[in-house]
C-alpha cells in the first residue's frame, strides 16, 4: 500500500516537472460580428486544452442590431461565468483613419490593412482611445478585463504605460508586461500566431510553433483567430493544442 | 581558423535543417491524426 503511494507520488512529481513549461492559449478578436462562430471555436479549443482559455475581445458593437448585441453580451457573460479570461483587444480593432498619426504609424496601418488601431497615435489620442475601448467594454456590464492587447500587437510609445495604469497585463509581440511595485516587469513570451501569414508557409509555422513549445523557456502565447479554422483547419488546430498540452501546462495571463 | 569556423557553421546548419525536416514530418503526421474525440463533421 505504502509502496503504491510512493509510486503515485513519483509519478505526480514527474508529471509536474514535465509540465514546468507553461503556455497561454488565446483566441483573438471575438466581436459582435463573429461571436456565434467564434464561441463554438473557443469552446472546442478549451475542450482540447482541458480548461477555459483566454479570449481577446473587441468590445465595439458598431451598427449591429440590438438583438445581436444582446446575444453577444450574453455570450460574454457566459464565458466569464465559465472561468474564461477576458483581455481587451482595442476598441474597434480597425483604425480610425481620421486620427493624426506618425509616419511610422501610417506605414504600419498600410501593412496591417488598417488593423493596428493604436499605431502612431500621440499621447492624448492614445489615452482617449484606450478610455473609449474600456468604456465600450464597461457598457457590456461585465467585470474588468485582465489585460490589454493592442490590435496586431502594435501600439505606440505611450500605450504600454497608459494601459498598465488601468490593466494588470499588457502585451506586445515580444512579451507580456505587468506592473509590480511601480516597476514594469517583462515576461519572456513569444507570439505564435498564424493569421497574417500566407497559406504556403502555415505548415512550417505549425512545426515551428510545436518546436518552440517543445524547447524550454518562456511562457509562449499560442494565438488563434477565426480565420485560422479555415486556413489551417479545425482538426490540425485541435491536435496542435492537444499535442502542446502534453508538453506544457496551459495557464492564463492572471496565472503568470 | 575562419575556414574551420565556416565549415562548422555549415555542418551545424545542415544538421539543423535535417532535424527540422524530420520534426516537420513527425508534426505533420501528428496534426493530421484522427482522434476519438473529433466528430466527423468537424472539418465542415
Amino acid at each position: 500500500m505504502e509502496q503504491n503511494k510512493d509510486i503515485l507520488d513519483i509519478q505526480a512529481a514527474e508529471q509536474s516537472s514535465r509540465k514546468k513549461k507553461k503556455f497561454i492559449l488565446c483566441y483573438h478578436s471575438l466581436s459582435v460580428n463573429n461571436f456565434k462562430k467564434a464561441s463554438v471555436q473557443i469552446r472546442k479549443l478549451a475542450e482540447a486544452a482541458g480548461a477555459p482559455i483566454s479570449i481577446a475581445v473587441v468590445p465595439a458593437i458598431g451598427a449591429a442590431p440590438e438583438s445581436e448585441a444582446e446575444q453577444f453580451r450574453e455570450e460574454l457573460e457566459k464565458f466569464v461565468k465559465e472561468g474564461y479570461e477576458i483581455m481587451l483587444h482595442g476598441a474597434r480593432h480597425r483604425a480610425d483613419l481620421q486620427m493624426k498619426r506618425s509616419l511610422q504609424g501610417k506605414i504600419v496601418l498600410w501593412i496591417s490593412n488598417n488593423g493596428a488601431e493604436f499605431a502612431g497615435l500621440d499621447e492624448r489620442f492614445t489615452q482617449a482611445l484606450l478610455k473609449r475601448s474600456l468604456a465600450l467594454w464597461k457598457a457590456n456590464g461585465i467585470g474588468k478585463p485582465s489585460g490589454f492587447i493592442p490590435p496586431i500587437w502594435f501600439g505606440n510609445k505611450y500605450l504600454k504605460q497608459q494601459a498598465l495604469e488601468i490593466f494588470d497585463y499588457y502585451e506586445d509581440y515580444h512579451g507580456i508586461y505587468q506592473k509590480v511595485d511601480g516597476k514594469v516587469k517583462k515576461y519572456k513570451s513569444d507570439t505564435l500566431s498564424f493569421s497574417v501569414y500566407p497559406p504556403a508557409v502555415l505548415g512550417i509555422l505549425q512545426t515551428y510553433a510545436c518546436l518552440k513549445m517543445l524547447l524550454p523557456g518562456g511562457a509562449h502565447r499560442l494565438v488563434f483567430h477565426e480565420k485560422d479554422f479555415r486556413t489551417i483547419g479545425e482538426k490540425r488546430i485541435l491536435n496542435m493544442v492537444r499535442y502542446i498540452s502534453t508538453m506544457r501546462e496551459k495557464i492564463m495571463y492572471r496565472d503568470l | 581558423m575562419s575556414d574551420w569556423l565556416f565549415k562548422s557553421w555549415l555542418k551545424i546548419s545542415a544538421l539543423t535543417v535535417i532535424l527540422f525536416f524530420f520534426y516537420h514530418l513527425f508534426i505533420s503526421q501528428k496534426l493530421d491524426e484522427e482522434c476519438g474525440c473529433c466528430h466527423s463533421d468537424d472539418e465542415k
